[in-house]
């Protein structure tokens, strides 16, 4: 029971991932005065890619073809890591932070190379500007996520979970605090939303995330388009399931699991909507005022791991 | 107690940290509006706090001094400070001379600082060390404000953020003073910040800006 | 262990580079993956691991420095148990700029079209030389997921030169996990690749105008253009813009551009140390006479020296 929970929640993830993503462009729509598309076009656009050929730039070698399904497969890997209805997750036990991190920057690494395989100079000016961002995005990341380490004593993500799961809700600890608005912080630059990049832009010279991926298509689009919706996804059940777990199933029941599903939704749709409104509040950075902004994310986590040795 | 006092204890308790993420906010905003905005909900913290002490020690002074923080510092004071900020029309972000990520570095040591500068004192004065550090850090953070921000109009909210600090440190070791001091410092501060408005607009009128790294012909 | 198993495969990559394409220079590289298929190959194997990417050996290493920061964090001593989990910050920030400098230099040697006509002719590597690196990355993978092998023979190592510092419990959990996700990796990268994808060969997108060549692709400095301007304090590049304004000003004759980078490393931390012993050197050249009797003689001081050393230390 168990593990059909755990592996409901991937799959949960995998599959509500383009659904997030529409609603966060219909909400967008909504208050820009426009109707939007509706929520399904993400899955509609998936499968409409994966009947399509897929074109490939002559001077690419392997690694182009690869590089989607690295991305994608990574993200999946990643996706069973978070705890979602419960305090358990597939690897959340097994897997711990480090892992974590570094999975995403094995895609992140792949998809780079993709990029540059295609022998465009915008591949190239994509490739490397994720490089920037996410050379400095990596440490405050990793940095917040040890600070809720070490308050745990625990490296596992599950164990985390379990942890601030345990600590009562009204008192917010200050590692918290911290440690939550370094993350996301770091989540945006991480999965490409609006201050640090557009996802929306059709200006390559604009560009991170769309220009790496301006050579691709077909199958391979789908992959990455869904890979990146699933990141989104699970970078936002992380940032609730590490601090705002209250609400999630203990006990492996049909009824527990029910309510902790329907809190879940609740939450997620509230991060939903503070994005979208930040996203329409907010305009693009400059791209060389990105290492500012993951500047502040850095100060933060590291505010949050020294306040994680004070406090003890 | 019910759930609600269990709660709002708890969440007392937690509330200096709430004031750290305004301090560094304020250090990270790149707006006068968000500053000024960030420094009404620092007060409104304070506010809180200063009910729920009054509560704590069944004192109807406390009450009254709430209720004058809440009208002076969280409506008042923003308010004409954003009225300032919207005749002057000027360019509206802090020019700061560190960029917004030093800041936020700069703000963070300097909470740091406070909490080991506390450490000592925590146990004679008594009062939480979260607390007492929080007063240390918003005086040393509204000191570094208006020394590092450029605009004249943020060398107020620096000292406004300084004067929480002081309040705050004293509503943390003496459970605040004298009603008849409070008073005073409140309308001192609100004549303050209406006299320093005065001050911005001449600025403005004679110099045509408002950057204070400019104003050098005092020197002799 | 793991450091010098990726970093000889890397070099043995870049040897076979410059024997194929007669230089060393990445801006006269490009598209080698095709040329050099088997080269290309581990050459990338070696580039994730030394970024310390999951599944490839770096990794592992990687991951047993972060768990003893995070344990360092248990410690009593205050400032250790600060420092300690800090510099796991730092060690993240050196990664992510691994992971740009290596992607910088796969994604520009191997990747896109060749630069010059040298790597656009450029042979595979002999029969010797791929039987090498294929060994050595082999060991890379196969450490890089079954890290236990290794582990434990190591943690057997340890336990005996420091009795007590046996292996910490958590890090039989990645031995556990990583085989996993490697055969889930596999399985449904496998799996893709062997859904028969219509596949159709086009020209790269150049904003619907013909005649993209290879001098339009990104080259490795502007690659590194951003981080460079981001630790501008570091490097200090000097930069030149030259142009040469035609008829009408908007199409310059020509337009060049220089920039020169020393970094502030070299001119304040080794200049100063590589001077010093360069002169000592320098001095101790007199030493060599190159008469075999003296250096027999040196030896044997250097013998004597030893045991007095041992008999009043």
């Amino acid at each position: 029971m168990t593990l059909m929970t755990n592996v409901l929640q991937v799959l949960l993830l995998i599959l509500l991932a383009p659904l997030v993503r529409g609603v966060i462009s219909r909400i967008k729509a909504r208050i820009q005065n426009r109707r939007g598309a509706s929520v399904w076009r993400p899955y509609a656009d998936v499968l409409k890619l994966f009947r399509k050929q897929d074109l490939v730039p002559a001077s690419a070698s392997f690694v182009f073809r690869l590089a989607p399904m690295v991305v994608f497969t990574t993200t999946l890997v990643v996706a069973a890591f978070v705890p979602l209805l419960h305090g358990l997750a597939l690897l959340g036990v097994t897997g711990d932070f480090v892992l974590l991190v570094y999975l995403l920057a094995l895609g992140r690494f792949f998809l780079m190379l993709g990029a540059m395989d295609g022998g465009s100079s915008f591949g190239g000016m994509g490739a490397s500007r994720e490089a920037l961002v996410s050379t400095l995005a990596e440490a405050p990341f990793l940095l917040a996520l040890m600070s809720v380490a070490i308050a745990a004593h625990t490296a596992s993500i599950a164990g985390m979970v379990q942890w601030t799961m345990g600590q009562n809700f009204f008192q917010f600890s200050a590692v918290h605090a911290l440690a939550f608005a370094a993350l996301v912080l770091v989540a945006i630059a991480e999965t490409g939303r609006i201050p640090v990049d557009n996802p929306t832009t059709h200006l390559e010279l604009t560009m991170i995330h769309e220009a790496m991926v301006l050579e691709y298509s077909g199958p391979s689009l789908a992959l990455i388009e869904w890979a990146s919706a699933i990141k989104l996804t699970v970078v936002m059940a992380l940032l609730i399931a590490l601090f705002v777990p209250w609400g999630m199933a203990s006990s492996v029941s049909a009824l527990a699991l029910g309510v902790a599903s329907l809190v879940m939704l609740l939450k997620i749709a509230a991060l939903v909507l503070a994005l979208a409104l930040v996203e329409c509040s907010v305009a693009k950075l400059r791209m060389y005022l990105v290492p500012d902004f993951l500047g502040v994310a850095s100060a933060l986590a590291i505010l949050a791991v020294v306040f994680t040795a004070l406090m003890r | 107690m019910g759930l609600f006092e269990t709660a709002a204890a708890k969440a007392l308790a937690s509330s200096g940290v709430f004031l750290f993420m305004t301090v560094l906010l304020i250090a990270a905003a790149k707006r006068i509006s968000t500053c000024i905005a960030l420094f009404s909900v620092q007060s409104l913290i304070i506010t809180a706090q200063i009910i729920a002490v009054s509560r704590m020690h069944h004192s109807t002074e406390g009450f009254v001094i709430a209720g004058l923080v809440l009208s002076v510092k969280v409506i008042a004071i923003p308010y004409v400070l954003y009225r300032i900020v919207e005749e002057l029309k000027a360019p509206r972000d802090v020019s700061s001379s560190t960029s917004s990520s030093q800041s936020v570095f700069i703000a963070a040591g300097l909470i740091l600082l406070s909490f080991f500068a506390v450490r000592p004192y925590v146990g004679v004065l008594g009062g939480d060390q979260a607390m007492l550090a929080a007063a240390v850090a918003l005086v040393l953070t509204g000191g570094f404000l208006m020394v590092s921000r450029k605009k004249a109009l943020m060398q107020v909210v620096g000292l406004l953020v300084l004067d929480n600090g002081i309040f705050l440190a004293a509503l943390t070791t003496t459970f605040g003073m004298p009603l008849v001091i409070e008073i005073g410092i409140v309308f001192d501060l609100l004549m303050g910040v209406f006299l320093m408005g005065l001050f911005v607009f001449r600025i403005r009128d004679t110099f045509d800006h408002l950057d204070v790294s400019k104003l050098r012909r005092l020197r002799g | 262990m793991n450091h010098a198993i990726f970093k000889s495969l890397l070099f043995l990559g870049a040897g076979a580079i410059s024997d194929a394409a007669h230089t060393l220079d990445l801006e006269e590289l490009g598209g080698l993956q095709k040329r050099m298929p088997l080269t290309g190959t581990v050459f990338l194997i070696a580039c994730c691991s030394i970024v310390g990417l999951p599944l490839f050996n770096g990794f592992v290493s990687e991951w047993l420095t972060f768990r003893s920061f995070l344990a360092g964090s248990e410690m009593t001593n205050l400032s250790a148990a600060i420092v300690l989990p800090l510099a796991a910050g730092v060690l993240a920030l050196i990664g992510g700029l691994a992971a740009a400098c290596f992607a910088k230099v796969y994604g520009v040697g191997f990747l896109g079209r060749p630069r010059s006509g040298e790597a656009g002719r450029a042979n595979e590597a002999s029969l010797p030389m791929q039987a090498g690196m294929g060994a050595l990355a082999t060991a890379c993978v196969v450490i890089g997921i079954f890290p236990g092998l290794v582990l434990r023979s190591l943690g057997a190592l340890t336990e005996e030169l420091l009795p007590g510092a046996a292996l910490p419990p958590a890090a039989t959990s990645l031995t556990v996990v990583l085989p996993w996700i490697a055969l889930f990796v596999l399985v449904l990268v496998g799996g893709f690749a062997g859904f028969k994808r219509a596949k159709k060969l086009t020209a790269t997108w150049a904003c619907g105008l013909p005649g993209l060549d290879e001098r339009m692709q990104y080259t490795s400095t502007a690659f590194s253009k951003p981080l460079r301007k981001v630790f501008s304090r570091v490097y200090r590049a000097e930069r030149t813009l030259e142009v040469v304004p035609g008829d009408p000003p908007y199409f310059p004759v020509s337009i060049s551009y220089r920039s020169v980078r020393t970094t502030s490393f070299e001119k304040f931390l080794y200049r100063p140390g590589v001077d010093a012993i360069v002169t000592a050197a320098l001095r101790l050249r007199r030493l060599q006479t190159g008469n075999i009797q003296i250096y027999l003689l040196y030896i044997f001081a250097a013998l004597i020296a030893l045991l007095m050393f041992m008999r009043w230390a």
